[in-house]
């Protein structure tokens, strides 16, 4: 059991850092560190589709028909990765930009003080 | 020709999208008609391709020739059809006010909203036609960007943080269903769902990985569906954004949302083993959990758009009842409540958008006398209010029906009991509001301009589906077949 | 499609609409009159007319849920009832709205539909058509409610509609039950539930008891009607006094006797309860009603405890006491529609709304106190008059079942019903130092509390005017 679980070590850091980044943005008042905590999740799930494409001992995969028996990285993860990181840059420049207006209007990037101006205006 | 329609349909509303702000400056009237006709042409198409897909079977396109599994593959099945059908339709009429709507704003942002709304549909589309999860995936994220963006289309400093708040939770759910994906990935070794659902059905996999996965993907799209508890994004998302994007957000996408969820488990496990596994049964709970806790809060709410939008909180309960319950009833209950619901709650949303245009105010107070003010929009507004509680003859009491019959045939006898007292909540907090409009004391002068498009439309396709649901329940049965098989 | 039955349940929509006819200048008096004689004559019609209890089918809804009419001995009793009813209390209505005019086209239009909404429930052929104007019923009767628009009224208005939602979602509840257990909706001579197993009976019944003992007022579910008298007196007269509350009774008889079935009413063994339920409610609101002081309130719980003899008879499920709660189906909607027609005759006149202010009050208004005094003596069951031939075949019906109680009960009811409507008639004619007068019969306000009256004698006169129907009614609902 242990040697299994060290053996998979990967997924295991991968589950971890994805609950860390998960309680930075559940638990920070700061915008900017709420950002940081989703990137975080994402890198999380980048680490797990990128240790289960790896192959112990393979090799990059661009096909060489002179020895056909080389064992290759599984490729497609890292396909699926790419596409993971546009979209998580978009994500990050979006709520960047969210933020920036949020520190216009309000004058402040922390949630608790966005919500305490809000209150105050509603009475 | 016909099986390429489903990309035709997606690439045509993507590249519209892009176009727009180019011409929007010089020619804003022409490109509002010609983001129009393009919605109304896609949810023609759609409507046709349903017609196709119920008289044929359903289609599978292998986008770029490579066959699945390696290549992506699209499927219009009726479910996705219909859904993809109601999503345009539902647009495209409510795209008829953006003239209006958009009188005083400036071309940039006029622009820019036209292609998030087309952005929008095309990904919906997308999202509900792919049979690929990562492709799902990609549509997933585009839908959740371009609803951050209309959420923020409007300049006060609400609309940013509502966007804000719901971009944080949206992109938690996002994690969560990529880290659904990719265990799906790592243990099948599949992306197509048919192909992955096949290695599930052999493999004699240990019970807690088909369980995780399904766990993660109905975290994520319950938090994007507004599901109870992880609604608490929705209703400042619903009430900061502009009356079209109030509309469509949720009348429309946290239906896709529910809708993916759906395809997902039908298509990765089948009916039974969601059963086995007590999958169904967590979802039954947070649907019974949102339709209550939502009429609850909506309750106690004095602003319009608020209330509406703590209503589909409890309304989105009904769709994912219907799935969690399953059989060809419940799925069928459910899709009828997607159609049903974004009529009636596209309708109160564009008449109260009036309301609060003229009363500069979205306190429910606003409503008094109303009803002289606008006879028509208000006179739709209590039709769809009245459908909302569930009066019988009204679509509300069809949803209400087969959700009824869904739950005797699964056995759980409960299921009557809280449909029942959720349509009394619903009157609870939607006929004060009615008595307001038509009895209250209010002023009823400075009405320059009465006319809400696309409020009549809607109101037309409500009262059909109320008073003939039977073909559409027919076909509904036949797409709900689809699913579970 | 039958054509009586299409006038009976659409005209009155028409009627409705033409209130607000432009064109006609007294259209809010003459569209409601119209429509209230021409739906009677179609409704008497229908018992003429052979094939009258042939189901017709106006729409399928969805599988198992049509809607659907059907004039059968039952629905043509309580149709003909409301709808003969109706055409006294329009024309009552239109000389009250002379006076108190207040948003007169729109109280004229609720009134008309509420018509509608009526006929629909008496009609119905099955379950679902039933439920749906039932439901009709408390939208269109909530604006005359509130219709004043006065705190007092609107709090009215929230109660009325709280308790008549909750009693139809119930009711909807006991639909589900059936369509479940039965498969259809349709109402059946020996009711639908006869093979299910007693616990999803009783469930059934006690649902059904709930649902529709809201609108018959069955304590404890009758705090809405006392509440609902801040409305125009010929809302009162008619609505809470004839169509809704006896649209509950109705509701009752129908549901219990085509849906449960008499013989699934057996196995369920709950009329004992039932009867008790009833029986309170007989006996506590003839006490309330001694308290109370505003005429209309003290007429309300007078018609909360008269209605308790119609649901016992309900209830029981045995022929004699049906009958006799039958009888008073019918009786007691006349009797009390004149009392309300005197109440609000006397408020127009002379503005006086409690009974202790109502000293010699009928020496200014012999006629109608006249009136008064005759239905009050109904009620109390005195011999010439109708409400003594009730309370005689329930006491036979009693004899008959081998429940003597009951008599008991009703004899007590009697002495209570005598204890709150004696005062008032004393009082009326020998207290105070009022002059003899006559308040001429010229305006509707005054002939028809005297028509209505001249009525229950006739009725109480001539048992076969009624008996035979109510007999046949029995009959088909127990075989």
């Amino acid at each position: 059991m242990a040697e299994k679980l060290l053996h998979n070590y990967p997924y295991l850091i991968a589950a971890l850092i994805f609950a860390v980044g998960c309680y930075i943005v559940l638990s920070h008042t700061n915008l900017m560190r709420k950002i940081i905590g989703v990137n975080v999740m994402e890198t999380a799930v980048f680490l797990f589709l990128v240790a289960a494409g790896n192959v112990r001992g393979g090799k990059p995969p661009i096909i060489d028909l002179a020895n056909p028996d080389v064992a290759y990285v599984n490729p497609l993860p890292s396909a699926l990765i790419l596409t993971g990181i546009v979209v998580s840059v978009s994500v990050t420049a979006l709520s960047l930009a969210l933020v920036v207006r949020i520190h216009r209007q309000y004058g402040t990037i922390d949630a608790d003080e966005i919500a305490a101006i809000r209150s105050a205006e509603d009475v | 020709m016909f099986n390429n329609l489903p990309v035709l349909i997606v690439v045509m509303l993507l590249i519209s999208a892009f176009l727009a702000p180019l011409f929007v400056r010089r020619f804003r009237r022409a490109t509002q008609v010609v983001a129009g006709v393009v919605t109304w042409t896609a949810a023609g198409l759609s409507a046709w391709l349903l017609a196709r897909v119920v008289q044929a079977g359903p289609i599978r396109f292998a986008v770029g020739g490579w066959p699945a599994p390696w290549g992506i593959e699209v499927t219009a099945t009726p479910l996705s059809a219909f859904v993809v059908t109601v999503a345009t339709v539902i647009v495209a009429i409510v795209m008829l006010g953006l003239p209006r709507e958009q009188r005083d704003w400036p071309s940039n942002r006029a622009g820019w909203y036209i292609t998030l709304l087309l952005l929008l549909t095309a990904a919906m589309a997308g999202m509900t036609f792919a049979n690929d999860l990562f492709n799902l995936y990609v549509f997933f994220e585009v839908t959740a960007l371009s609803s951050w963006g209309i959420v923020a289309a409007k300049t006060d400093r609400s609309a940013a943080d509502a966007s804000f708040k719901y971009l944080m939770l949206g992109a938690i759910g996002s994690s969560f269903v990529l880290f659904a994906i990719g265990i799906t990935y790592v243990v099948t070794g599949y992306l197509n769902m048919s192909f992955a659902s096949a290695f599930i059905a052999a493999a004699q996999l240990h019970p807690i990985i088909p369980w995780v996965i399904a766990t993660f993907f109905l975290v994520g799209l319950a938090l994007k569906a507004g599901l109870f508890p992880m609604h608490i994004w929705l209703p400042d998302a619903h009430s900061a954004a502009p009356t079209s994007a109030s509309a469509l957000l949720s009348g429309v996408v946290v239906k896709v949302y529910a809708v993916a969820m759906a395809k997902v488990f039908y298509g990765l496990f089948g009916g039974a083993s969601l059963e086995a596994m007590g999958i169904s049964e967590m979802v039954r709970l947070a649907a019974v959990l949102s339709i209550l806790a939502g009429s609850l809060f909506a309750l106690v709410q004095t602003d319009i758009k608020r209330l509406l939008a703590y209503s589909t909180v409890a309304q989105i309960g009904y769709v994912f009842l219907g799935f969690g319950l399953g059989g060809t009833v419940g799925v069928a209950a459910a899709l009828y409540h997607i159609l049903a619901h974004g009529l009636m709650k596209a309708s109160l949303f564009l008449a109260s958008g009036k309301v609060i245009e003229l009363r500069g105010s979205r306190n429910i107070k606003g409503f008094a006398g109303a009803g002289r003010l606008l006879p028509l929009p208000m006179a739709i507004f209590t039709l769809a209010a009245l459908s909302m509680v569930g009066l019988p003859l009204l679509a509300g009491f069809t949803t209400k029906w087969y959700l009824f019959n869904a739950g005797l045939e699964a056995r759980l006898y409960w299921v009557p009991v809280v449909v029942i007292l959720s349509s009394l909540l619903n009157a609870a907090y939607f006929l004060p509001i009615v008595w307001r409009i038509w009895f209250g004391q209010g002023e009823a002068e400075g009405a320059a301009d009465r006319r809400v498009p696309g409020l009549i439309p809607l109101a037309v396709l409500l009262v059909a589906v109320g008073l003939v649901p039977n073909p559409l329940l027919n076909l509904l049965q036949q797409a709900a077949a689809w699913l579970i098989s | 499609m039958n054509v009586l039955i299409l006038i009976a349940v659409a005209l009155p929509v028409l009627g409705a609409v033409a209130v607000w006819l432009p064109s006609l200048r007294r259209a809010p008096l003459v569209a409601p009159l119209l429509t209230a004689v021409l739906v009677a004559l179609a409704v008497a019609g229908l018992k003429l007319m052979p094939g009258g209890g042939e189901t017709s089918t106006w729409w399928q809804v969805a599988p198992g849920l049509s809607i659907a009419f059907r004039a059968d001995e039952a629905a043509w009793l309580f149709a003909m009832l409301a709808a003969a009813l109706w055409v006294p209390a329009t024309a009552y209505a239109n000389s009250y709205m002379a006076h108190h005019r207040h948003k007169v086209r729109r109280f004229f239009t609720f009134f008309t539909l509420s018509l509608t909404a009526t006929m629909g429930i008496a009609l119905s052929a099955n379950f679902f058509t039933l439920y749906l104007f039932y439901e009709l019923l408390t939208f269109v009767t909530w604006p005359l409610v509130i219709h004043n628009e006065t705190p007092g009224a609107r709090r009215a208005g929230r109660i009325y509609l709280i308790y008549s939602l909750a009693g139809a979602a119930v009711v909807l509840a006991a639909m589900v039950a059936t369509w479940w257990v039965a498969g259809t909706l349709d109402f059946t001579p020996g009711g639908l539930l006869a093979g299910a197993s007693p616990a999803v009976i009783r469930l059934t019944v006690i649902l059904l008891t709930l649902g529709f003992g809201v609108k018959a007022a069955v304590m404890p579910l009758h705090a809405w009607l006392p509440a609902a008298m801040v409305a125009p007196t010929p809302v009162s007269a008619l609505l809470h006094a004839v169509a809704v509350v006896n649209a509950g009774c109705f509701g009752l008889l129908r549901t219990f006797y085509s849906v449960v079935g008499s013989a699934a009413l057996e196995a369920a063994a709950l009329s004992t309860s039932l009867l008790a339920l009833a029986s309170i409610t007989i006996i506590i609101g003839s006490i309330f009603a001694l308290r109370q002081d505003l005429l209309k309130r003290r007429l309300a719980y007078s018609t909360v405890s008269q209605l308790g003899y119609i649901t016992l008879g309900v209830f029981s499920g045995s022929p004699g006491l049906l009958l006799g709660s039958l009888m008073h189906f019918v009786n007691h909607g006349l009797m009390k529609i004149t009392l309300f027609f005197c109440a609000g005759a006397i408020i127009t006149r002379t503005g006086i709304e409690h009974i202790s202010k109502m000293e010699g009050i009928g020496r200014r208004m012999p006629w109608v106190m006249g009136a008064f005094t005759l239905a009050a003596l109904g009620m109390v069951g005195i011999i010439p008059i109708n409400g003594f031939q009730s309370k005689w075949f329930l006491f036979q019906g009693a004899l008959t079942a081998g429940r003597p109680e009951v008599i008991v009960i009703l004899l007590a009811s009697a002495l209570l019903n005598a204890f709150y409507f004696f005062p008032i008639i004393g009082a009326a004619f020998f207290k105070g130092e009022e002059k003899w007068q006559s308040e001429g019969l010229s305006s509707a306000l005054i002939w028809t509390p005297v028509l209505t009256a001249a009525l229950c004698i006739v009725f109480g006169l001539i048992p076969s005017l009624l008996h035979p129907f109510a007999a046949e009614t029995v009959q088909s609902l127990i075989n």
